[in-house]
């Protein structure tokens, strides 16, 4: 009977530590939680100062209120062969469909490098030149201080970690950020057509 | 009215877990995903065992009392295992001190619960317990295997192929392991 009661009990304090970590059993991964947490409660990016290619700065916020339009963004850095070129991938594909269906006015891509000590705005440039990015729609930018950039990065999620060949390894995934400075929804980067979808549905919505 | 013994064997056993999840060493092991889960783990669990053995008779006999073929100590070892293979779990040891003390804490408890509950669990029990611990252990092996995505932020995907292959491989050394036990016993 004592053996019972206490094997119970184990099991309870099981069921609860399970419950929690896995936010009431519905995620096995911090990434996979954190995209739940955002769609149910989306998230004011902070203010951080950016840097675009023509060297202009201005805050984060400021940006995407005068821009007006529903924004997808994505980090990468311009020297990354893996991910963030996969990223680019999708973001090619992403301006063309933007540019077909004519959505242009409602919604925009925006990378975001996290590698500010070597994409600075010429470095930016050439960057977006060999993506054949569309500057009417597909935008680029830099952070300015470190402290800011940790910020933006923990907002979004993002983690990046210096692997052995000299560059980054980073979690890529597609952000979807509103006119009025609130990370909505995160997507992984093969559903960047659910992505755009829901982007134009965010911006009629408004 | 703690015997010198007993201080001497907590002090050791202090020592060993500070050892691994203090010094550099153990930030060394942290700082790999295989290592982690299969050489940190392992060791906290084995101090675990340790203290078991080096536990007064007294307290020994208290556990029994509630601990009838082991079957509370072994499935308390079964859930902390299974919790530190949620990719979740681990992220969080990493990320907060607190989760991380949890984690010692339960390995080394559940450690401590293999040792009492062993040899109350007897042939059959035993090897319920392996084969269900086995097929934990080689499906989420085999997950790490294949997923597509990172599951873990603060490890890479080749570290989780590989500690994915470890904890695929650790089954087959333990059932191994445990038949030729079998076969001892019967002779």
């Amino acid at each position: 009977m004592r053996t019972i009661v206490v094997t119970l009990f184990i099991c309870f304090l099981g069921f609860a530590a399970f419950y929690d970590i896995t936010d009431g059993f519905t995620v096995l991964t911090s990434e996979a939680s954190r995209r739940l947490s955002i769609r149910q409660y989306p998230v004011l990016v902070p203010d951080v100062q950016l840097v675009d290619v023509e060297d202009k700065k201005q805050s984060f916020r400021t940006l995407l209120a005068r821009d007006g339009r529903v924004a997808l963004v994505a980090f990468i850095y311009t020297r990354c062969n893996a991910v963030c070129s996969v990223l680019g991938d999708e973001f090619q594909q992403l301006q063309q469909a933007i540019i077909a269906a004519g959505l242009q006015h409602q919604v925009r891509l925006l990378s975001v490098s996290f590698d500010p000590m070597y994409d600075q705005p010429a470095e930016l440039q050439r960057y977006a030149q060999r993506m054949k990015a569309d500057s009417s729609v597909w935008s680029f930018a830099s952070t300015v201080n470190t402290e800011e950039l940790s910020q933006l990065l923990s907002t979004f999620g993002i983690v990046v970690i210096p692997d052995a060949a000299g560059e980054f390894v980073h979690n890529a995934a597609i952000h979807l950020v509103t006119a009025d400075g609130k990370l909505a929804r995160i997507y992984d980067v093969a559903e960047f057509k659910q992505a755009l979808h829901e982007a134009r549905v965010s911006y009629v919505r408004k | 009215m703690i015997k010198r013994t007993n201080l001497v064997n907590l002090v050791i056993v202090f020592g060993m877990i500070f050892v691994v999840v203090k010094t550099p060493f153990g930030v060394w092991l942290e700082e790999s995903m295989v290592r982690h889960m299969l050489i940190q783990f392992p060791l906290i669990l084995a101090t675990g065992v340790l203290l078991g053995f080096a536990m007064p008779v007294r307290i020994q006999q208290r556990i029994t009392y509630f601990n009838a073929h082991g079957l509370s100590g072994l499935i308390l070892f079964m859930l902390v295992t299974a919790f530190w293979m949620i990719p979740r779990a681990l992220d969080h040891a990493l990320l907060s001190p607190s989760v991380e003390f949890a984690k010692v804490l339960s390995l080394l408890i559940a450690g401590m619960a293999i040792q009492c509950s062993w040899r109350p669990a007897g042939p059959v029990i035993q090897t319920f317990f392996i084969g269900n611990w086995s097929w934990m252990s080689a499906a989420v092996g085999l997950t790490y295997q294949t997923s597509s995505t990172r599951l873990c932020n603060f490890y890479l995907v080749d570290q989780q192929i590989l500690t994915g292959q470890g904890l695929t491989i650790l089954p087959l050394i333990l059932v191994s392991a445990w038949i030729v036990s079998l076969r001892e016993v019967q002779s």
